[in-house]
């Protein structure tokens, strides 16, 4: 019986470690709503030439991606969401500025006709035309970039051409118009080249922005949140200044109702926390508000199991049995209450899990880490430190557990 | 503590009647005050020097929208701290930019903490989630509590879980607050905590009716598995409330709706699974008994004893 605990007693000591270990050596994954930055969700759109099919999003989250890395954001991600979606989250809010308007403006190559007025035309080619850019001279050796038409895109530049000898061709990066150039004959061959007053430098950065900006689908921005820093930082503070109240607040409650069992239910809800942690930090969740949120929730219900694990041994203490068997009895008739109860709470977390978005995801996965955690420190670790303790210090007195000599009958 | 629970069933559940239709009637008539996150639109934080009002920065956002006709329905509220929202429709990149560098140049020492985005897209799918999840969450609650105890178990659970749900929504719909998309996560936590309550009490008269079911009426086997369990009611929620309250002093005003739907749902779903939950059970386990059917139950009472072992 008593090596029996001492075993059990082992377990949990290692597992603690573990989770300490988890806990301060691995680094922190924090969310952009505590870290400041820009995430944003876009949404592909099938262009004339491109369905959204999986290759397509590859193709098209590569081509994000370089956008980005051109950008030299650090840890940036961008992934794919559902068939059709994707997340792109760009630590850092002042770099990221710049490159959400990047992203936000997603055809960045156009080519229209300069109108008798001046003014531009509507957008007869996109960069999805474009097949690959690189840079090079033009025939009288000044610096411009070669661009060659995909086959649908060298059809469409022929019919431009031909049809607007004389005229001038806008092409319009971002936006702006980089070059005019006047269309002396029509262009059939699909080969073209930017002419300007370009620099080599600038030639290059132009062929890399346009194979970049060739995304071969069309993108529209559906969310966006952007944080600053700041703003982050002080929710980090009062996220843990709340955590702390919580465990305060909670641990005088369980000292005056419960007295010595009381001061165990802190020490197991401290080593709750440190698992919940670690175990996060082990499936490399990300913390979020609504995480932290769930986090704290999380400590009142490992709370709750101790609660009734405690009444139940004040129970079986009023019909009259010893401090010892009460803490068995007590802690084996509740075990599948807790379990119910703890179930209830994993079942709903998989449904946010399966069904939710975004932040409410995040809630649900630190919520069933937590119910893990709280089913492993109440049924096994509670009782075990419990019992260990009973036996050490030969608590004979009821009126430890908040008993009074006379209820005990 | 002790008391005539079925007997007194009727007033409870009048209780439970009365403050459920009011409540509803509240969120039909009054509706909630949705945020962007349902709406879709934009929504700016900025900080301010000490001092700046409300008023203006609203005639900031009004020059503005002569330039910018979507401006015109934006929203300025304080949120404390100098801090203010202004909520506009959705806003597209170059108009967000003006928006900012306006307001930066308008105002020494202003500063974007943040700016959100919701296209209608995303808040129409958020809305359709978040209603499969509940309905989803309830049906898997009435599976589980079926299978672990007994149907008419699941029939008591179900319905102080909806009257909890009211009940949260009824207030945050009442005081006007607005909710995003954290009050569902609320909805759904308030799912499993109320039935987590109402667990518990359902344990206690299983484990009590397997012990006394040929020597006592089902009525007082119900009676004293409440009372059994009426300090873990209270103490658990007064525990879990200690929580939710530490949030609400540090937590800021993000998650304000969020931890008083929360609150509300625990408070009312501690009343109800002591009043509410296990009445229903006893009036359906009645009228089950009524009809006539004693052979028929005996036999389901011995395949739920199997299953608790």
């Amino acid at each position: 019986m008593k090596k029996e605990l001492l075993i059990k007693l082992c377990i949990i000591i290692v597992v603690l470690l573990g989770a300490l270990w988890y806990t301060f050596m691995v680094p922190v994954k924090l969310g952009l709503d505590l870290k400041g930055g820009v995430s944003a969700t876009l949404q592909a759109q099938p262009t004339a030439q491109a369905q959204v099919n999986p290759q397509s999003m590859a193709a098209l989250i590569d081509g994000l991606n370089k956008r980005i890395n051109g950008l030299g954001v650090s840890e940036s991600t961008i992934e794919k969401s559902g068939t059709d979606r994707i997340i792109v989250q760009l630590p850092g809010a002042t770099d990221a500025n710049q490159a959400m308007k990047i992203l936000g403006s997603m055809n960045v190559l156009e080519f229209k006709i300069v109108q008798a007025d001046g003014t531009l035309g509507p957008t007869l080619m996109t960069g999805s035309d474009v097949k690959v850019a690189a840079p090079g001279t033009d025939s009288t050796g000044l610096p411009g970039v070669n661009i060659t038409f995909s086959s649908s895109g060298t059809q469409k530049f022929a019919q431009i051409t031909t049809q607007n000898v004389g005229r001038q061709l806008a092409i319009v990066l971002n936006g702006q118009t980089i070059s005019e150039p006047v269309l002396q004959v029509p262009i059939l061959n699909g080969q073209a080249i930017i002419q300007g007053k370009f620099t080599t430098q600038q030639t290059v950065d132009m062929a890399n922005t346009i194979n970049a900006g060739a995304l071969p689908l069309n993108v529209t921005v559906l969310s966006m949140s952007q944080v600053g820093p700041t703003l982050g930082a002080i929710s980090i503070l009062k996220s843990f200044h709340a955590g702390i109240l919580a465990l305060i607040l909670i641990g005088i409650f369980m000292f005056i109702w419960y007295r010595v069992p009381g001061l165990m239910a802190i020490v197991s809800l401290i080593i709750f926390g440190f698992i919940t942690f670690a175990g996060m930090q082990f499936f490399g969740v990300t913390f979020t508000l609504p995480g932290i949120a769930a986090f704290i929730l999380t400590l009142g219900i490992a709370v709750d199991a101790n609660v009734i694990i405690f009444e139940r041994i004040k129970e079986e203490m009023r019909n009259g049995n010893t401090v010892l068997k009460s803490v068995e009895q007590g802690t084996s008739k509740t075990m599948v209450t807790i379990i119910d109860a703890h179930m209830t709470g994993i079942i709903i977390s998989l449904i946010l899990i399966w069904l939710g978005t975004g932040e409410i995801k995040g809630f649900a996965v630190t919520l069933i880490i937590g119910l893990i955690a709280s089913l492993f420190t109440n049924v096994w670790a509670s009782n075990v430190i419990l019992r260990e303790f009973v036996l050490f210090f030969r608590i004979k007195s009821t009126k430890m557990f908040g008993v009074k000599q006379k209820e005990a009958k | 503590m002790r008391l005539k629970y079925i007997k007194n069933s009727k007033i409870f559940l009048s209780i439970e009647v009365v403050t459920f239709i009011f409540f509803l009637c509240i969120i039909i008539f009054k509706g909630f005050n949705l945020g962007i996150d349902f709406t879709g639109g934009s929504l700016f934080q900025f900080q301010y020097q000490q001092g700046t009002t409300v008023s203006a920065v609203q005639s900031e956002m009004s020059t503005l929208t002569q330039q910018f006709p979507d401006l015109k329905d934006s929203v300025v509220q304080s949120s404390g701290n100098n801090t203010m929202n202004i909520r506009t429709t959705a806003l597209s990149e170059s108009e967000k930019e003006s928006v900012t560098s306006s307001m930066l140049s308008a105002f020494p020492n202003a500063q974007l903490q943040s700016y959100e985005l919701i296209g209608p897209t995303i808040s129409s799918q958020l809305v359709k989630s978040g209603i499969l999840a509940v309905i989803v969450g309830c049906i898997a609650i009435i599976l589980y509590i079926t299978i672990r105890f007994e149907f008419s178990f699941a029939m008591g659970g179900i319905i102080a879980l909806v009257h909890d749900i009211v009940m949260a929504a009824g207030i945050i719909s009442l005081i006007g607050w607005q909710i995003d998309s954290t009050f569902i996560a609320a909805i759904l936590t308030i799912l499993g905590y109320s039935i987590n309550d109402t667990i518990v009490i359902f344990d206690r008269i299983r484990e009590n009716k397997k012990k006394y079911y040929n020597k006592d009426t089902f009525e007082n086997i119900i009676d004293n598995s409440i009372s059994e369990t009426f300090t873990r009611s209270i103490n658990s929620s007064v525990t879990t409330c200690l929580a939710i309250l530490a949030m609400l002093v540090f937590g800021g005003l993000t998650l304000h709706t969020f931890l008083l739907t929360l609150l509300v749902g625990i408070i009312s779903g501690t009343y109800s699974s002591i009043f509410v939950a296990s009445p229903i059970v006893y009036l359906f386990e009645e009228r089950r008994r009524k009809k006539g059917k004693p052979k028929k139950q005996k036999i389901k009472i011995e395949v739920s004893e199997g299953g608790t072992v």
